[in-house]
Formats: structure tokens, sequence, C-alpha cells
């Protein structure tokens, strides 16, 4: 695989972040120089490239239910996963044990890929030395994307669980119908350390916060709704948890589930949809995002492969995905990789212009690395993966756009989603939507599933709202069995012709 | 969110490893577990209970005849929940370093003086846990001994006999073939100690069909804790060839109500939807459609939900719970009526019903509740059988979406299938949904064929359903 010239020695996000991680990996009698020489052992069969990942992650969750906040869990993980490529090969084993024989032992396990190759010429890969750590740093090549000097776990315990009962007391003043309260808060920070065979040695140091509040009320008739609101970002927790940001996060839940206490049943058939800006981007994410990463194109898996070039959504649409939104939950100042984020332009005015990648799949693909290689942990691969994913705004007004439907649904809040990447098949599911006749919004629908055509969903938008917004914090996008945490976005648009999962005939 | 590229990984059972570190006793030592729950005791707790897993797998996975990776991964992990009065908190790591183990006993105490009292929650007493736990065995050393060229070979015939079934066979996501093993240690204060260890391994073809209309993608897996009971990998690919070519040139259909049959594993995906509504956590937080219903109609009278955790080798068995206490069989569901809940120590008490000894317990949380094994029994004829006799039906053979709406009870997924019309399979359809209220749902289960898939944690045979409402985009 071949280097793609982006990087000339050593790479840091930022020093702090590099200071940072050294004193962890300095409480684990370890250092870079350690890191390097392991990588050199992995490498010593010959390779096109190999990385080794070390990461130290630790988190905190509170939660409140049944008016207690009782589930109180700290975790911290740590270790080292060490990686091998030869040609579409990968060698991969990692360990816990940050000694240096487990290490060696993994970094051989890795290598037994190439190995398998020894027959073929790949000429063992010098990790370069001496580019290491110094006592001057390179200036940091990108701003820092998330809160300065964040810890979110320096927060006390105690305001978080004081703003927790807070939280649940709100919610059951608001309203007798409120039934029940279930709120949690949770805060993480990962270090990690990219150590490549190009020599480059990259750092990183990632915060990131969420707070979510769901409530279930009952109505007269017994029957059950749920409505919820969160926050959340690559930020602290303080502003989140201060009174005024509580009762509008209390407020949100309990207005969604009184309004869902309302709904209708749902009509089947297919519908004109109105989606809202924010999180009904999930759309995005499951029509057409996952089907623009690199690995399912280069293997002819997508629905979307081979259409670089081509029209692919209405002219409306211009999409990206995006490393770069401070403070963001899916910023990226590095990916896993250690190639820097970006703004990564996947359609524009509605044709395809790129997609999102790794390096193994840039360098089989001719193509650059966009800063998309994401792992969940240390004892996870690295794939091609999305950051937030948003659709950039147009021109029309939201109202007039729900005023010129006919008779369809307007959705302004989903759970999640899912799609089929080869046959294109995608569903999402509202949780908060209204029917709409003639412009007018009717009545409150509950919950359903909506199913189509990735490739062909966007062809069909016909109005793009001036209202870009992006979720709050919320987002977690699962693949092959790993979890990364993402965004999205989209201003208010129209669809015409979706399969609504409804009840009724 | 999710995506549905490579099912595989979601449905392959937790990779877990295989041994040379199981095989030799290495793992979470039981001194560190001891060592942790004195610091505790040291630190202010009143009680605790540590739980550690060690697990270790090999995995390979192969496309187009070569190998495109190959991992091999080994965890330890341990996880404290320390009590001070009726307040607790729980703290876990993989770094088992002595001043690491230290900061967290300290961490976990102090965490606890802060939160809520709740008084239901508690660990089991020495008295409760005195019944040992039965002898089960999940553990093979066959499986140990699996080398990973042995792995490659199988993903290799997997996805070799995938592409043999067909020339329209012609890609795949690749095969994947992995073995592993985990130790389980459960400690409390009071002394009693519970061990389990356990093999699986799994072989899983995802192989892609194509023709002028499209691709389809499907999968199939075979998982087993033994390794004579895993079936063959050529078995296994041409199940999953069979699975992607049937979707080929898939139809729309009209909104319409008709009878439903859902396929053995999209059946089993609906029981599970169900069970998760029996959660005692989920009913006594008033979060579950099914909240004081105990004793009620709450499926058809043909339906018996039994929790069986002792089947030896079984994939969902286990020797004692979450909790230590040592597994029984616990009737949730007779003759479609409610008699039992899945519950642990708190949610029992929260409720005032019987303890079902349904414990779960992860590293990093609370115990919680969940099913270990459950299998619905099979109806007294074949799927096909069950096909004629209903006459015009869609059978729905992969269902898209997060599930059910269990605080509504409301069922709506995206769906895929087999249109079916004078008794026999016409022709595929797509991009539809199927929905209905899940409590008139489950009532309407009015059929059953004799396929149930006995390798599976939660199983159940096709079901026949009536009157759901199926929509899409076709025109009548």
């Amino acid at each position: 695989m071949k280097g793609s010239g982006e990087f000339e020695g050593s790479v840091w996000a930022t020093t702090a972040a590099a200071e940072a991680g050294r004193s962890v990996l300095a409480a684990n009698a370890l250092d870079e120089g350690g890191l390097q020489a392991v990588l050199a052992e992995a490498l010593a069969a010959g390779a096109d490239w190999g990385d080794l990942f070390y990461e130290a992650w630790q988190g905190e969750t509170v939660a409140v239910d049944d008016g207690r906040v009782r589930s109180c869990s700290r975790s911290a993980r740590q270790g080292v996963g060490v990686r091998v490529i030869a040609g579409e090969r990968q060698g991969f084993a990692h360990t816990d044990a940050l000694r240096p024989e487990p290490m060696r032992s993994a970094a051989a396990a890795a290598r037994a890929i190439a190995d398998g190759r020894s027959a073929q010429a790949h000429p063992p890969l010098a990790v370069a030395g001496g580019r290491g750590p110094t006592s001057a740093l390179p200036t940091p090549p990108v701003p820092s994307l998330y809160a300065a000097d964040v810890d979110p776990l320096a927060l006390p315990l105690d305001q978080k669980v004081r703003a927790l009962a807070q939280l649940d007391a709100r919610c059951r003043a608001a309203d007798p119908r409120v039934q029940q309260v279930m709120a949690q808060v949770s805060a993480s920070l990962q270090t990690v350390l990219i150590v490549r065979s190009d020599g480059a040695l990259a750092w990183d140091v990632r915060p990131l916060v969420r707070l979510d509040c769901t409530v279930i009320a009952r109505g007269a008739d017994g029957k059950l709704a749920r409505g919820s609101a969160r926050d959340g970002g690559r930020r602290g927790l303080e502003p989140m948890l201060e009174p005024a940001a509580l009762d509008a996060l209390a407020a949100e839940a309990v207005r969604q589930a009184l309004v869902n206490l309302d709904g209708k049943p749902v009509p089947a058939g297919v519908f004109d949809v109105v989606l809202g800006p924010g999180w009904p981007a999930v759309l995005l994410h499951e029509a057409i995002g996952h089907g623009l990463e690199g690995d399912f194109n280069r293997k002819g898996t997508s629905a979307f492969a081979g259409r670089l070039g081509q029209r692919v959504a209405s002219p409306l649409c211009t999409v990206v995905d995006d490393g770069t939104l401070a403070l963001d939950r899916g910023a990226l100042q590095i990916d896993d990789e250690g190639t820097p984020g970006e703004c990564t332009t996947l359609i524009e005015n509605g044709v395809l212009v790129g997609y999102m990648q790794d390096r193994l799949n840039a360098s089989l693909m001719g193509m650059r690395p966009t800063g998309n290689g994401r792992r969940e942990s240390y004892q996870h691969l690295v794939l091609p993966r999305m950051r937030n994913t948003y659709m950039r705004a147009g021109v029309d007004d939201p109202k007039e756009i729900v005023r010129g439907l006919k008779r369809g649904i307007y959705a302004v809040d989903f759970g999640g989603g899912q799609v089929d990447i080869t046959s294109g098949k995608f569903v999402f599911e509202m949780t908060e939507a209204y029917l709409v006749e003639d412009g007018r919004i009717t009545a409150p629908l509950q919950g359903a599933t909506l199913i189509g055509d990735g490739p062909s969903a966007l062809e069909r938008v016909v109005a793009v709202g001036n209202d870009l917004g992006f979720t709050k914090g919320q987002g977690v996008c699962g693949k092959d069995g790993q979890s990364v945490p993402v965004g999205v976005g989209q201003p208010t648009l129209r669809i015409n012709g979706m399969t609504v999962g409804g009840s009724q005939v | 969110m999710s995506t549905h590229a490579s099912p595989a990984h979601v449905a392959a059972p937790v990779p877990i490893r295989t041994g040379d570190v199981a095989a030799s006793g290495i793992g979470v030592p039981l001194s560190l577990l001891e060592d942790l729950l004195d610091r505790a005791r040291a630190a202010g707790a009143d009680d605790a209970d540590v739980i550690a897993v060690a697990e270790a797998s090999s995995e390979v996975r192969v496309r187009r005849g070569d190998i495109e990776s190959s991992s091999r991964s080994e965890a330890n992990e341990v996880g404290l929940r320390v009590f001070v009065g009726d307040r607790s908190a729980i703290v876990s790591s993989n770094d088992l370093r002595t001043s690491t183990l230290q900061r967290l006993c300290e961490h976990a105490v102090a965490a606890a003086r802060l939160v809520d009292p709740d008084p239901e929650s508690r660990i089991a007493r020495n008295d409760e846990l005195a019944e040992a736990p039965p002898p089960l065995p999940l553990f093979d050393d066959a499986v140990l001994a699996i080398a990973s060229s042995q792995l490659v070979e199988w993903a290799r015939r997997a996805e070799q006999a995938a592409q043999d079934t067909d020339a329209r066979i012609v890609n795949t996501e690749g095969c994947e073939a992995s073995a592993g093993s985990s130790m389980v240690r459960y400690l409390t204060l009071g002394g009693v100690l519970r061990e389990r260890r356990s093999t699986s391994t799994a072989v899983v073809a995802v192989p892609i069909a194509k023709d002028d209309a499209g691709m389809e993608v499907d999968y199939w897996y075979g998982s087993a804790r033994r390794l004579s009971d895993l079936p063959t990998p050529e078995a296994i690919g041409r199940r999953a060839a069979e699975r992607a070519l049937r979707r080929l040139g898939g139809r729309m259909l009209s909104t319409r109500q008709v009878p439903v049959v859902f396929e053995a594993p999209v059946a089993s995906a609906l029981i599970a939807d169900f069970i998760s509504a029996l959660s005692g956590e989920r009913i006594a937080r008033k979060s579950s459609y099914l909240e004081g219903r105990l004793g009620s109609a709450v499926a058809h009278s043909s339906l018996t939900l039994v929790d069986d955790p002792l089947t030896p080798y079984g994939p969902g068995a286990r020797s004692f719970d979450g909790e230590g206490f040592a597994a029984r069989r616990h009737t949730l569901v007779q003759d479609g009526v409610l008699v039992g809940l899945l519950t642990h120590l708190r949610s029992a008490a929260r409720l005032g019903v019987a303890h079902g000894r349904n414990a779960t317990r992860g590293v990093s949380s609370a115990p919680g509740v969940g099913p270990s094994q459950i299998h619905v029994a099979n109806g007294h004829t074949s799927l096909q059988a069950l096909l004629r006799e209903v006459g015009t039906c869609l059978l729905v053979t992969a269902t898209m979406g997060h599930g059910s709406d269990l605080v509504r009870g409301q069922y709506s997924q995206g769906a895929s299938g087999l249109w079916v019309e004078g008794g026999a399979i016409q022709y595929p359809v797509h991009e539809l949904t199927v929905a209905g209220d899940l409590d008139a749902l489950m009532k309407a289960i009015v059929g059953r064929a004799d396929d149930l898939d006995p390798s599976r944690g939660i199983s159940s045979p096709s079901l026949l359903v009536e009157g759901l409402v199926v929509a899409g985009a076709g025109t009548p």
C-alpha cells in the first residue's frame, strides 16, 4: 500500500493531546519508542503497511429511573491493537496486557498474515527511527475541534446526581400524566496514539458527553406513550446541566410524550413525506451514507458501486460527511489511522462525487484517504465509517414545504434506521409525526417504520429548506459489530413516494 | 442506526477465544477477585460482589478465496459492585494492576455514598445461594484445538459452496470462521464462588446474487459450543446462497391486509421482541405494554414459552444466573396466559412476584434481566404444508428495523419475502412494511410449522399470523 504523501514524519493532533497521552503511557512504564519497537517486530516479515493503535478509555455513566438516581458505573479500558497489511490481507491482534511479552506475542500474531506470503516480494518495511518524540514538537496541523482543556470526567459526581434528580422532578412536575422518567448522563475520554509504519505518530484525546431523557406518559385510556430529548457532543458537561438547560430538556421530552399520547394509528401505504431538520437526517445516513463507504464500493457490493460521476439524487441535494464540525459528536481531529479530519463532499448538486475512505480501501481503489478510518476500540479493525453526514441547506421556506403537502406525513423525530447496502433498501423509524391534509397539520400519529430504496430515494427530493439543523448529541452507528458515535444533519426536506408501515389500510 | 451489510457479525455469537489462554488456566486469577473484595471492604463497602470475564478467540475472514483478515483477540476484565447501606455503585477495568484496582475500590465506595438509596437492590445472601448450580457442560476441548489454518479452510469451503450453488452468485461480502472460549467467575463478599467455562465456534457465509434486475445479499451461519454440532461449511454456504438467490427479481406489493407467515428466523426475532416486553425491570418501570397483565391472555392459546437454561451445550445455556442463583426452568407463558416474568432480585422485589432467576450481568453494569434459552415448540406440519393450508399469504423471510415499540405495543418493520398464492410460492417481494398491534398479533398466531432450529438461543418455528397490514408501493 502506497503512502498518500500527506505525512512526512511525525504528526501531532495537538501538543496538549500528546502530553496527556504520554503521561498515560508513562503510568504503564511505556513510551512511544517502545511501541515503535513492537510495531517493528510486527513488520519483520515485510508488509505494505502496519500500524499500532494504543488506546486508554475512561467513562462514567449515572442514571435515574423510578425516581432514584441509582445506576452509577465507571469503566476503564486500555490496550494495544497491532495491524499488518499485505495486499488486501490484514493480520490483526490485540492485547490488554501492556507488557513487552504479550505485546510482542500480538505483533507476531499480526505478522503471520505476511509470513504466509513470504514468497511474494514485499520488502521489509523499517519503522523510521529517530523521528519519534523530540523536545520540539511540530505545530499542530489542525485547530482543536473539541472543547479545549475539557476533561468530562472531572465534573464531581454529586453535581451529576443533583442534575438528574432535578431533571426527574421537572419532568414529573410538568404534567400529571408523566408516569416514569429515565435519564442518563454519560461522559468519556478516549486517548489514542497511532504509530505507523511510515514513521508518523499521532495523538488524539477525545472527550464525549451525552445527556438523554425519556419520559413515559399514561393517557386516560391506560395507553402508554414515550417522548425523549437529548444533548451532547465533544465538549464539557457543565453547560448541559445548568438549570435552564435541564428545564428545556425536560419540557421537550414531556411535550413529545404528550403529543404521542394523542397519536392516531398510522395509515399504511405510499405517502409524500416532509422530514424536519436535524435528526431526521438518519435518512441520509442509511439511504446513501453507508452505501458510499469505501469498502463496499471496492468490493462492488454496494448499490452505489461504480456510479461515481453519475446522478444519484435530485439536483437540490448536496451531501457531505464532515469531521470538522467543532464540538460535534462526529468531530474527529484525526481518524484512527492518523489522517486529519476534513469535510468530504459525497454528492454535489445530485451527482456522486466521492466515497468515504480509510487507508486500505483508498489505496486499493487508487483514491486518497478522507479521514473516515475508524474503529470502536483497540480491539477492533479499522473500517471506513461516517462522521457527521449532512445535507447542505436549500432555499425553500420550511413552512411553505409543509403547506405544499396535499395529503402526507410530516415527521420531525426519529428512532434509528437500518440499510441493506447491496439491495439499497433502507428503513427508518418515526417517533414524532403528524398527518398533513391540504397543507395543514391535522393530527399527531403513532410511530411507524418507513421503507425506501436508497439509490432512488434522493431522486425524489422535491424541496429543500433553508433551515439546516444538526442532531443534538445523539447517533450511534453500528457496522460489522462495531459501534462509533456519529452526527447527522439536514434542512427540512420533502421526499415523494415513501412507503409508510402503518397498521390502518 | 445500523447497517445491514454484514449481518454475519450481528448474528455470530460473542467471539470468544481459544485457547492457549483458557486451556492453560490463565484469565483473571481467583486471588485477584478476593483481593479486590478485601480492598472494597477496607474502603468502606458493607457488601460487594465481583465478576471477571476472560475471553480469547481467533477469527478469520476469507473473500474470493483469499484471506481478508485474520484476528486474534484476548481480553480480561473485572467488574466490582459495592454497597454502602442501600446505595451501590459499579466500577470496571481491564487494567488489573494493584494500584488501579485500589483506586477503583475507593472510587466505587465514594460514588455509592453519593447516589440515592435503593432498598430493593442487594446481593444474594449465602443461604439463598446454598443450592449448587447443576453440572452443565458448555466446554469442548476440540474447539480449543482448532487451528487458524482450519478456520481458513472452513471459510474457503463455505464460500466455494455458495459460489458453486448457482452461476448468479457473483460476489461475496466474505465468509468467516471463528473459535473461542470464555471463562466467567463470580464471587460475593460472603464467599460464594461461581465459575463457568464455555466454548463456541461458528462459520458465517455472506454471498451476493446478481441478475439483470439487481444485486441481493443474504447470509447464513452455523454456530455451536461443541465442534461435532457445527454444520459443515458446505451446508452453511449453500443455505446462504439459496437465501440470496430467492430474493432476485423482487416485486412490489400494493397495500393490503393478508395472513403473514414469518419464516423461522424472523419468527424467532418476533418472539425475542415479545420476550423483551416480559422483562420485570421494564414492567417495574412502567414501560411495557404488558404491565399489569400477569394472569391474563397475552398470546394465542397454542403458545407456551419456557426459559430453559439447562440444555447441555445449549446456545443460551447457563448453570447460574447473573446473581449467582442455580439456574432452573421458568415458565413465562402457559397456553397463551402470562404466568411469569423475567426477574432478578430487584425487579421481583419491586413487583412482589416470584423470583425467576433470570439475572444477567456484565462487567460494567448492575444486574439486569434476560432470557437464557427459549424454544417455541414445533407444530405438526411442514412449512410447505402450512403455506398450502393458508393458500394466499406473505411469507416474510427478512425484516429490517429495530423491532417493536414495546411501550405502545406496536409492531412495524421493513420486510421482504415471498408471495404465496394457491398454496405455492409465486415470486419474491420487497420494499414492504408489516405492521400491527403487538398484543393482537401475538394472539393471532394461529399456526406453527415444524422447522425450529435448536442451535439458536431464542428460537421459533415459522409462525402464521392472521390479519396483519402489509404496505408497499405496488399497484393493486
